[in-house]
């Protein structure tokens, strides 16, 4: 198999309300910038990262989403064949959380557990009004498969282990596929074909006009 | 290699691929069209937007972006049909970082092309992007620039197909009196010959009559 030698690409959505700051940590990790004056300049809207972890080459394409109430039924259109997804939430906002556990519902309603997810708390250098506590905070991501991490972008601390750790449990998983479905060489042009599935599944081409 | 033949065969074939007469895509376009047409009267404001259209720069980005996303229905491959979308969110996005301080995300991105959507109002939407999905290879669909642009763009058009008062920070009331008021006068200007021409400008209507 010639799977070590591709570049591995993965689809990450990014939810978070409004003030959270989920904004500035994509912008951190992928341009390392916080509020200087031609951040205005940038979109952030959607960011490509490159990456190499222990010889393999990865591409992330990190996809903002609208974080508005008024957005929220538009999830699902954006999570579509997404291999990760970062929840944002600030630590000093106890709404923001309830929000994060209503995104999480929905990511694994509708990919199950093939979606990895990290759980971020943003803003600890607010650490003295802190609203959401620690350990709840990481019982819940426990309860529900997630990883939780404790960021601040302000500062630039733990951002980059958010999106390591996010991406090697997407590499496990891409591998953990490829074992499983044989054929399947991790890249999603191949087809799967399952012999003993009577289904028929639409299989994005043509047939169907 | 792919692209070049998935391009060649939807050219070719185009009449026979495209949006047969009487089909479901046909009748949701004018569906669109007509819902479309009674929201002209939406705002910036309406949207929450920041946007200040007295700036000459953000005007023209913003008629820049109405024509792009308006030409895709007469581009003829899957994939130019698909850079006419990616075009028109570029030059959104080029439009709000004139406006804005901060960098621009899709809590400001996605309202903005709603609002460039409702104002371009371009015929056969649907039609385009069923077109798009059967027809583009799914990989560039679900990856890319191109693919967040055209997934935003059909997240626009669910939102507008779904619009609701409390997602205008309006009240039902109004929301109900502007639709409501607004389709019988669409309805009024396709029968009545006397009235000319009918403009919205944000909440003002003007109508011109012609006494014949």
């Amino acid at each position: 198999m010639t799977s070590t030698s591709k570049t591995s690409k993965f689809k990450v959505v990014l939810l978070g309300e409004g003030c959270v700051g989920k904004t500035s940590i994509v912008l951190r990790y992928c341009e390392n910038k916080f509020n200087e004056k031609h951040l205005s300049t940038l979109q952030a809207s959607y960011l490509e990262k490159k990456l190499n972890i222990g010889g393999k080459r990865i591409n992330l394409a990190i996809w903002d989403t609208a974080g508005q109430e008024r957005f929220h039924a538009l999830g699902p259109i954006y999570y579509r064949e997404s291999h990760g997804a970062i929840l944002v939430y600030d630590i000093t906002d106890e709404d923001s959380f309830m929000k994060v556990k209503k995104w999480v519902k929905e990511l694994r309603k509708m990919l199950g557990n093939e979606i990895c997810l990290c759980i971020v708390g943003n803003k600890i250098d607010l650490e003295k009004d802190r609203t959401v506590h620690v350990t709840r905070a990481e019982d819940y991501a426990q309860s529900v498969g997630a990883v939780h991490f404790h960021t601040s972008a302000k500062m630039n601390k733990g951002i980059e282990e958010v999106f390591l750790n996010l991406t090697k449990r997407m590499l496990a998983a891409q591998d953990d596929n490829t074992n499983t479905a044989g054929k399947q060489g991790g890249s999603r042009k191949s087809v799967v074909i399952i012999d003993d599935e009577p289904l028929q599944q639409s299989s994005g081409c043509c047939g169907s006009s | 290699m792919m692209d070049k033949i998935e391009k060649f065969l939807t050219v070719s074939l185009y009449k026979y691929l495209y949006n047969q007469k009487d089909s479901e895509d046909q009748i949701k376009n004018d569906l669109i069209k007509e819902r479309i047409e009674s929201f002209q009267w939406i705002t910036l404001r309406h949207l929450e937007l920041e946007v200040t259209l007295d700036n000459v720069e953000v005007a023209t980005l913003l008629s820049k972006a109405i024509q792009e996303i308006s030409r895709m229905h007469s581009s003829l491959a899957p994939e130019d049909k698909l850079s006419c979308n990616t075009k028109c969110c570029r030059t959104v996005i080029s439009m709000l970082q004139v406006c804005s301080a901060t960098s621009v995300n899709a809590d400001v991105f996605l309202p903005a092309l709603i609002y460039v959507l409702i104002k371009a109002n371009p015929i056969n939407l649907q039609s385009d992007i069923q077109y798009i999905m059967r027809f583009t290879n799914a990989l560039r669909l679900n990856s890319g620039e191109a693919g967040y642009y055209f997934t935003n763009l059909c997240c626009a058009v669910a939102f507008i197909d779904n619009l609701q008062a409390d997602q205008l920070s309006m009240t039902t009331e109004e929301f109900e009196r502007y639709f409501s008021v607004l389709l019988l006068l669409l309805h009024e200007v396709k029968n009545c010959p006397n009235i000319f021409y009918c403009l919205f400008y944000g909440s003002v209507i003007i109508l011109i009559v012609v006494d014949i």
